[in-house]
Order: structure tokens, then sequence, then C-alpha cells
């Protein structure tokens, strides 16, 4: 017979070792949560009164919020982070929310302040803060964070050829000219946000105290205007 | 042609046969391609035993030909029925109980027991016809224990002059001549004394099997110049016992077919699509998959021709990584980042050069007459200060003070 051709033994390289042990730890982890938690999912009564008066108390404030004069902002752009809202909000204040983007906690998006955005903004006060980003935090946060949305799918930027193909039309190819729309309020400020995924940024370690007072009030919510790129620099 | 669509067997010739070019073939038939079920052949083989047993049990009298009584209490023995009379060690003696001697045993067995089993027509058929393939299968024949190094072929077949032997000593030279023989022998060298009561019970002699003569000639002579071989036994094609096709349950006897017997074979048990002519409506049992080797049948030309190929080109989303760390994925994004990177160490190296000139000017050494020119200049100045503090043009301080000149 023909000798075989020596050939190099099969292995498994390290870190595919290593990433199947970690996975079957947190499967470990995760069923333990799993059976854990079974014993919490009874809601008891009180508990959802308890969620029904909040939302209604949730609803009078923001009708009492909606008569006083609408806060103005002094930046071209804002960025809206937001911080809270999972239970204990109205409907009406979850239709806000998602009509600026901010579907999950911690997600933020780039406005232009209009005065619609404005009144918008004061009737979700206690779950978004907003400020003034500097060149800085937009730049930092497109490069690391930015995802298009194409086709209802979250796409990275990890290319200028993205870009160039949905925008191109509007004179925009790469993403130096996404940041320099966004950070100026140019002319194509509209198809730049909305061809953006919103941004979903991390847990700060600290940074925020759960409050839903105002940023001026020593809360956490509302306009930070300048110091809101300390928030994304721990975001980010 | 039907006889080339199945294998064939040679027609082993004998001494006695006339000599011809080319020996005869019979094909194969599909009889010996069955399914062989060792479960069903020791279960029948098990039930079929014990039809021949006869009925025995002890005697309805034992222990009771006697007209013992209990002698009651009060005479410090057991109340046993006790043997009546005297003069004779038997007086007093304990009877009927089956713990005492010469009493009758518990629960005196009777004749009216289940010797014989019914079994199933299909389940008999079932066993003969399995035994018949596992016959025809020389591993299985060898692994029963029989002698069969020297056989030309298996199954074995001789031709039809074999059923007109008459004398032993001729059967004999035709066992020899087909190499069945060291079988026979091997069964004969194998005759003992029966282990256990069976010696004293008509079953003193134990030994192997070896060939087994199946004939298909009524009224053969063979019969009779066969029976008596140490370890040959004789059958009819028609009437073959399942209790000499596969002895003990065990499958793989070593069969030795005659010519006429082997083409009765097809007649007898059909085939697995047409039905046998003398078993009504019977055909041979069909296992679930014909072929269980189900990788070769995956990997066959068949199959593989029709399936679809491989997919190589796996399509996988991109790893994004992070561009402010990554001078890479930076670049991709914003090639202008080299150049401002470069500008920026640039500048910075410049920046520390010339921090570094500045330091260097002021940490050079003045001459000797720079410094003591800067030393008088300094002297001078103190005694200005000195002299500035005497306060005595000053009316105010005088005042202030309230010292009177």
């Amino acid at each position: 017979m023909a000798e075989e051709d020596s050939k190099p033994l099969n292995y498994i390289s390290e870190v595919i070792l290593k990433k199947r042990k970690n996975t079957e730890a947190w499967a470990l982890r995760k069923k333990e949560q799993f059976q854990q938690k079974k014993y919490q999912s009874i809601k008891k009564p009180e508990d959802f009164i308890h969620e029904y008066r909040n939302k209604e108390v949730d609803l009078i404030r923001m009708k009492r919020r909606v008569k006083r004069k609408v806060p103005e902002a002094n930046s071209n752009t804002l960025i809206i982070i937001r911080i809270q809202g999972k239970k204990d909000r109205h409907p009406r204040t979850r239709k806000v929310l998602y009509s600026l983007g901010l579907r999950r906690r911690f997600s933020a998006v780039f406005v232009k302040p209009s005065e619609g955005i404005m009144a918008k903004l004061q009737r979700v006060e206690p779950y978004v803060t907003y400020g003034y980003p500097n060149l800085k935090s937009i730049k930092e946060l497109i490069y690391k964070k930015g995802h298009a949305r194409m086709e209802q799918r979250k796409v990275p930027l990890t290319d200028n050829n993205i870009i160039e193909q949905e925008l191109g039309k509007f004179g925009i190819v790469c993403i130096e000219d996404m940041v320099h729309q966004i950070y100026n309020a140019g002319p194509h400020f509209k198809e730049v946000v909305r061809f953006m995924w919103p941004f979903e940024l991390n847990k700060p370690a600290e940074g925020l105290k759960g409050s839903k007072t105002s940023f001026k009030e020593d809360g956490d919510t509302g306009n930070r205007e300048d110091l809101i790129n300390e928030l994304i620099n721990k975001m980010n | 042609m039907a006889a080339a669509a199945r294998p064939l067997v040679t027609v082993q010739a004998l001494d006695s046969d006339m000599a011809t070019d080319a020996s005869a073939t019979v094909p194969i038939p599909d009889v010996m391609k069955s399914s062989i079920r060792p479960d069903i052949v020791n279960f029948v083989h098990s039930n079929i035993s014990k039809n021949s047993r006869q009925p025995y049990a002890v005697s309805r009298r034992a222990g009771h030909q006697t007209s013992a009584e209990s002698w009651g209490t009060g005479r410090a023995v057991s109340r046993i029925p006790r043997v009546p009379g005297g003069g004779t060690h038997r007086a007093g003696q304990g009877a009927f109980g089956n713990m005492c001697r010469g009493g009758r045993m518990f629960a005196p067995t009777k004749i009216w027991r289940r010797w014989h089993r019914k079994i199933n027509v299909n389940q008999k058929r079932y066993a003969v016809v399995s035994a018949i393939a596992a016959s025809a299968i020389p591993s299985l024949v060898l692994a029963r224990g029989h002698r069969i190094e020297s056989v030309p072929e298996l199954p074995l077949v001789v031709s039809d002059s074999a059923e007109s032997v008459e004398k032993t000593k001729e059967a004999i030279k035709v066992l020899k001549q087909i190499g069945a023989f060291p079988d026979a022998e091997k069964a004969k060298d194998s005759r003992s004394i029966r282990p256990g009561k069976g010696k004293m019970r008509n079953r003193r002699y134990i030994s192997r099997r070896g060939p087994l003569i199946v004939y298909g000639t009524e009224g053969a002579k063979a019969v009779k110049a066969f029976r008596n071989v140490p370890g040959v036994e004789v059958a009819n094609v028609e009437r073959l016992n399942l209790l000499k096709l596969a002895p003990g349950g065990h499958l793989g006897r070593f069969v030795v077919w005659t010519k006429s017997a082997f083409e009765k074979l097809d007649s007898i048990y059909g085939s697995f699509d047409k039905p046998s002519e003398k078993k009504k409506g019977y055909l041979l049992p069909r296992p679930k998959m014909v072929n269980s080797d189900l990788a070769r049948i995956i990997n066959s030309d068949e199959v593989q021709s029709v399936v679809r190929p491989i997919k190589k080109d796996v399509k996988k989303a991109t790893l994004k990584k992070n561009p402010l760390k990554n001078l890479n994925s930076m670049l991709k994004l914003n090639p202008y980042a080299k150049t401002a990177k470069r500008m920026a160490l640039l500048a910075e190296a410049q920046r520390v050069k010339a921090k570094k000139e500045k330091l260097d000017k002021k940490r050079k050494t003045v001459s000797k007459e720079e410094a003591s020119a800067i030393k008088s200049a300094g002297k001078a100045w103190y005694h200005t200060m000195v002299s500035d503090s005497d306060y005595t043009e000053f009316d105010n301080f005088s005042k202030w003070l309230g010292v009177s000149q």
C-alpha cells in the first residue's frame, strides 16, 4: 500500500476551549438563577396595586409638568440618554420615549433641539438625561458604538462603504462626514440620525444615583448641559 | 434465466459417478438467505423438546400403607401418627408425615401436570428456516464446534449417488471423500459417561453431534447405511427436525445435502415473494431492513448524487473592533487619523524639545565678574532697605507712634 502522508494531529485551539468552559459555567449559573427565580414568579396583589398607582401618579405628574414653561437648549445638538423607566411609567410616557428612539435603558440618540423635541423631553424628564455633547464625545460615540439601520437590521459601522451606499446621495461618504453633520447640526442631520441605530451604552460604574430628581437639584435627570460629556465618557 | 440470478453451489462428485467435464451446479435456494433469529430458535427448541416427555409421579399410596394413629397427648412424645403393634422396631415409629422415615413426600407429585407445549406453526417454521440459513454460514458452523476445515464448500451438496449407498463401509468412504469424516470422528471420540443422575436413568453416555445427512428420495437405502455411524444423523428434506438442525437450540449444524434434497428446498419453503408449494400460504420471513449497513447506504453513489453538496461558504457577521483602540480599524474608517496622529506626535516632540532648551538656558553658569556684580548689586539693595527704615523723614509716623522728638 502507498505510504500515508504525515499529517499534523488534530487539535482544538486554546481560545475555543476557554470559550467552551466559560459557556458551560455561564449555563450552570443561568440554570441556578432560573431555579431560584422560580419561587419569585408569583406576583402578589400588592405589587399590582403598587404598579398601577405608580403609573397613575406618573401620568398626573406629567400633566402638571406640561403646564410649565418649555425648557430651552443652548446648543446645536442634544444627546438624550434614557436612564430609567421599566415598570413604573405610564403607557403615554412609553410612547413618547419610543418616539424618541429610546426603547432600552441606557440607550442614547442625537437630536436637534427644536420646540417639539423640547416639549417631548419635558414630558419624559424623570426618565432621561440630556446635554450638550462636544466634538470628542460625538466622535468617540459614533466610532465605537455606531451601528447602521439597514432593513431593520443592526449592522456595525466597520466600513465606509456601508455609509456611502446609504447616504451617498446626500454627499455623506464616510464616518467623518456623519460626525460633521451631527456636531454642526448640518442640513442632513435628520437623515444621518435615522440612518444610525440608537446607541446602546454601558451602565456607568458610578455617576448615577437612581434618582428621578433633576440634575440641577442634585439628581440624575434633566439637562446636564456640558457635564453630559463626563457621563458619556463613563458609559462609552 | 432464473438460475443466473442466484449464486450457484457445486455438486460434489463421488467415485461412483460418471466422469464429466463440467461439474454440476445448483442455485442456492432463497431459504438460505433468510434472517437468522437465535431467540426464536432457542424458544422453539425449548418448547418442542418438552413435547416428548412422558408423565411421571410418585405413587399415590407411597407413605400411606399403614394404620398409624396418634397416641395423643400425655405420653411425653410428639403427636405424630405412630405405627401400631409391638415386637419390632417399627412399632411406635412416626408415619405419614413428610418428616418421618417411610412417610410420604410433601405435596406428592401428580401425573396430571402440563407436560407438553403448544407452539405456533409459524414460529416453528421460522425456527427451521433460521436453522437452515445458519447451516450455510461457515463461521456459524465452526462456532458450533464442527470440524469443517477439509470441507470444499458450504452448503455442502453431494450427488444423488450417495442416496443409493447400501453398506456402512461405503457410507464412511463417502464421508471421507467429501471431508465430513473428521466431524464424525470427533463425535465418536467424545463418547463419555454422563455426569449426574442420568447414568442410572437409562441415559448413561453422552457424545457430540456430527454431520446431518439430508436426503430427498423416500425409501433411500442411505438411511440404514449412515444412521449407525457414530455422530451421524439422517433426515428427510420434507421432515426436517429442529432438534437435529439446531441441537440444544444452538444454530450452525453441519448439514450434508444430497442434490435432490437441495433442489426440493425451493418448493418446500418457497421464496420471499412466491408462496411455498407444500406449506399452504407460507412465505419466507423478511427482515425490516434488507441491508442494515446504513453508513454504506448513505455514502453510496446513488444517494450522494442526489444530496445537495456541502455548504462551504458560511457567512459570518463581521466582528466589530473598537476603532478608538485598534488603529487598523480606525484607518479603515478615517484614513486621516494616521496623519493626525503623526502631527500630534511631532508636536509633542517639539514641545518637549523647546522646554528642554529653555531649562538648559536657565541652568547655564555665569562668569566671575558677573557673579561679583550680582553680589554687589544685592548688597547695595540690602543697604537701601536698611536705610529706608529709619522713619526720620516721615512726620506722620512720629505722631502715630506717639514719640516726641
